[in-house]
C-alpha cells in the first residue's frame, strides 16, 4: 500500500507511519483470521475442531498483540512506553474532500468507503463513541456510584458463596458418575482374552479333532466329526 | 457501514472450496488405505506387506449406544457398517516331530446368502505373523500381508494348495477411524455347522459382549515405538467404557 508523503505537515514523521502501517497489517491479519473462521463454520457438521479452535487462539493472540502495541503507540521500535501519547496528540486533518468516487480509494479500502466527502469524514473521525455503548457505560457508571460501598461488599461475597456452592455440587456430581461406573462394569477382561482366542488361534469354534498336547481345551461340540474338506458353502457351489 | 467486503469473502470461500476438493479426493485414498492396508496406488503390486499394532478390548452389548456416542466424538466423521465371513485356512508343515509351525491364512469377505452379488467373489486374503515379543511396548506389533483377489472358485484353489480350514466365523459391526487409527467393532457369531449360514448364529461370546479392536498400519521395518505410544494413548481416551489390552493370544 502506498500513502502519501506527510512529512511536511507532520512533526514526527517516521514514528507516524510506522505505527501505522503495524497497526494495519495487525488488523488485516485479524480480520484474514476472522473471514476464514466464517467461511468455517458454515461448514457445519464437517468443520475440523482442532483448525478452529486453534483460529480461535490466533485471533484472540493479534487482537492482544494490538491492543499491547498501543501502549508503545503502535511503534516497535519505541523505547519507553508512552500509553499512546504519540498517536493521541497526532492530529488528524483532512487535506481533501471530494465529492466524486476515488478509484484508488476504493480499491485500498475494499470498496467500503468510494469517496472522502462532507458525510464520510465526520462519522470517521469523530472521537465520541457509539451512543448506545455510552449509554450503557453511563449507566453502570451511575449504579456503582449509588450503591452504598459495604452493600457492594455484601453482595461480592454472597457472589462468592453461590459460585462455591456451584462447585461443591459438580465435584459431587463427578464423584457419582465414577461411582455408579465402578459399580456396573461395561466389559470383562476374561470375555476379552476368550474373544480373541477364539479369533485367532480358533479356540472354541475350530472343527478340528483335538491336538496331541494336553493341555489344550479341546474344542467343543465338533469332536470326533471328520472335517469336511475345506468346506464350499452352499451359495458357492454352482 | 460494510464491515467487511462481500466480494472479498466470497474469494476466500472459493479457494477453500477449491483446496476442500484437492483435501477430499487425498482424503478418501488415505481412509482407503488406512482401512485396509492396502495401498491402492500401487496397481503393479498383488499384496501389501506391513506392520499391524493393534489392542483388544470387550465391551457388552447393553452399552454399545453409548460407545458409539464416544466414538462419534473422538473420531472422523462417520463410520462404515460391515457384515464380513472369515475364514482361517492352515498349511500343515514338516513330519510329525515338528510342534504346530504350520501356516495359517485368513481369507475373508463380505457375507452375502446371495451367491450372486458382485463382491461374493472378491476376496481379503491374510496372514498374520507371529506378534514380536517385545515387554516393554504397549501394544501388539505383528506383520501382515494382505491381498484382494478375485476368484469364482476359491474353495477349490485353497483346497488344492493344501490348505484346510480351521475354523470360520461371520463378524458384523463398524469400522470408525481417526487419523490413522482405525476402532473396529465387532459382533462375532460362530457357525453350528461349518457351511451353513442360514438358521441363526450363535455368538462366540458368552456374555454377551462385542470385540473392540484399535489398530494402525505402519510400513515393514518401520521404527514403531512413537506410533505404539500413540496408539496406546488413543486406545486409553475409550476408559472407562472399555479397557484396551494387549491380550497374548499366541502364548499357549
Amino acid at each position: 500500500m502506498s500513502y502519501f508523503d506527510y512529512s511536511h505537515f507532520q512533526n514526527r514523521p517516521e514514528e507516524v507511519k510506522q505505527s501505522l502501517t503495524y497497526m494495519i497489517t495487525k488488523a488485516s491479519e485479524a480480520k484474514r483470521i476472522i473471514e476464514d473462521l466464517i467461511y468455517l463454520l458454515n461448514q457445519e457438521e464437517s468443520v475440523p475442531y482442532p483448525d478452529m479452535l486453534e483460529k480461535f487462539t490466533s485471533v484472540v493472540s493479534t487482537f492482544s498483540q494490538l491492543q499491547t502495541s498501543f501502549r508503545r503507540s503502535g511503534i516497535p521500535t519505541l523505547s519507553q512506553e508512552d500509553h499512546g501519547l504519540i498517536l493521541r496528540t497526532n492530529v488528524l486533518v483532512p487535506q481533501l474532500l471530494s465529492l466524486e468516487p476515488n478509484p484508488q480509494l476504493q480499491e485500498t479500502l475494499e470498496n467500503r468507503v468510494h469517496s472522502w466527502n462532507h458525510e464520510v469524514a465526520p462519522v470517521y473521525l469523530s472521537t465520541k463513541g457509539t451512543p448506545e455503548i455510552e449509554n450503557e457505560e453511563a449507566a453502570l457508571e451511575q449504579e456503582r456510584q449509588s450503591k452504598a460501598h459495604d452493600l457492594i461488599n455484601k453482595q461480592i461475597s454472597a457472589m462468592n458463596k453461590h459460585v462455591d456452592a456451584l462447585v461443591i455440587q459438580l465435584q459431587a456430581l463427578e464423584k457419582l458418575a465414577t461411582n455408579e461406573a465402578d459399580a456396573k462394569p461395561t466389559y470383562s477382561e476374561e470375555e476379552t482374552r476368550k474373544l480373541v482366542r477364539a479369533i485367532m488361534n480358533g479356540d472354541t469354534i475350530s472343527i478340528r479333532p483335538a491336538k496331541v498336547q494336553p493341555q489344550n481345551v479341546p474344542p467343543g461340540g465338533m469332536m470326533g466329526q471328520q472335517p469336511p474338506v475345506p468346506g464350499m458353502p452352499p451359495m458357492m457351489r454352482r | 457501514m460494510l464491515l467487511y467486503s462481500p466480494t472479498h469473502i466470497a474469494l476466500a470461500a472459493f479457494k477453500y472450496a477449491l483446496d476442500a476438493q484437492a483435501r477430499a479426493v487425498e482424503l478418501t485414498r488415505e481412509f482407503l488405505q488406512r482401512i485396509s492396508g492396502v495401498d491402492e496406488t500401487h496397481h503393479g503390486k498383488e499384496y501389501e506387506s506391513h506392520l499391524e499394532l493393534i489392542l483388544y478390548g470387550s465391551l457388552k452389548e447393553a452399552y454399545k449406544e453409548q460407545f458409539y456416542a464416544r466414538l462419534s466424538g473422538l473420531c472422523d466423521k462417520g463410520y462404515r457398517e460391515f457384515h464380513e465371513h472369515e475364514l482361517s485356512f492352515s498349511l500343515k508343515v514338516g513330519g510329525p516331530m515338528s510342534m504346530g509351525s504350520d501356516v495359517t491364512v485368513r481369507l475373508r469377505r463380505e457375507f452375502h446368502s446371495d451367491a450372486f452379488h458382485p463382491t461374493a467373489n472378491k476376496w481379503h486374503m491374510r496372514y498374520i505373523g507371529t506378534p514380536e515379543p517385545i515387554a516393554h511396548c504397549p501394544v501388539i506389533v505383528r506383520k501382515v500381508i494382505d491381498s484382494v483377489v478375485s476368484s469364482n472358485n476359491m474353495m477349490e484353489f485353497v483346497k488344492s494348495l493344501g490348505l484346510r480350514m480351521d475354523y470360520e466365523y461371520i463378524t458384523k459391526g463398524r469400522v470408525y477411524t481417526n487419523g490413522g487409527f482405525k476402532v473396529i467393532v465387532n459382533d462375532l457369531r460362530k457357525t453350528e455347522t461349518p457351511g451353513k449360514y442360514e438358521q441363526g448364529l450363535k455368538p462366540i461370546s458368552t456374555a454377551e459382549s462385542l470385540l473392540i479392536e484399535v489398530a494402525t498400519s505402519l510400513p515393514e521395518s518401520a521404527d514403531y515405538d512413537k506410533e505404539a505410544k500413540m496408539l496406546r494413548a488413543f486406545a486409553d481416551q475409550l476408559r472407562p467404557l472399555v479397557k484396551m489390552e494387549k491380550i497374548d493370544y499366541w502364548k499357549k
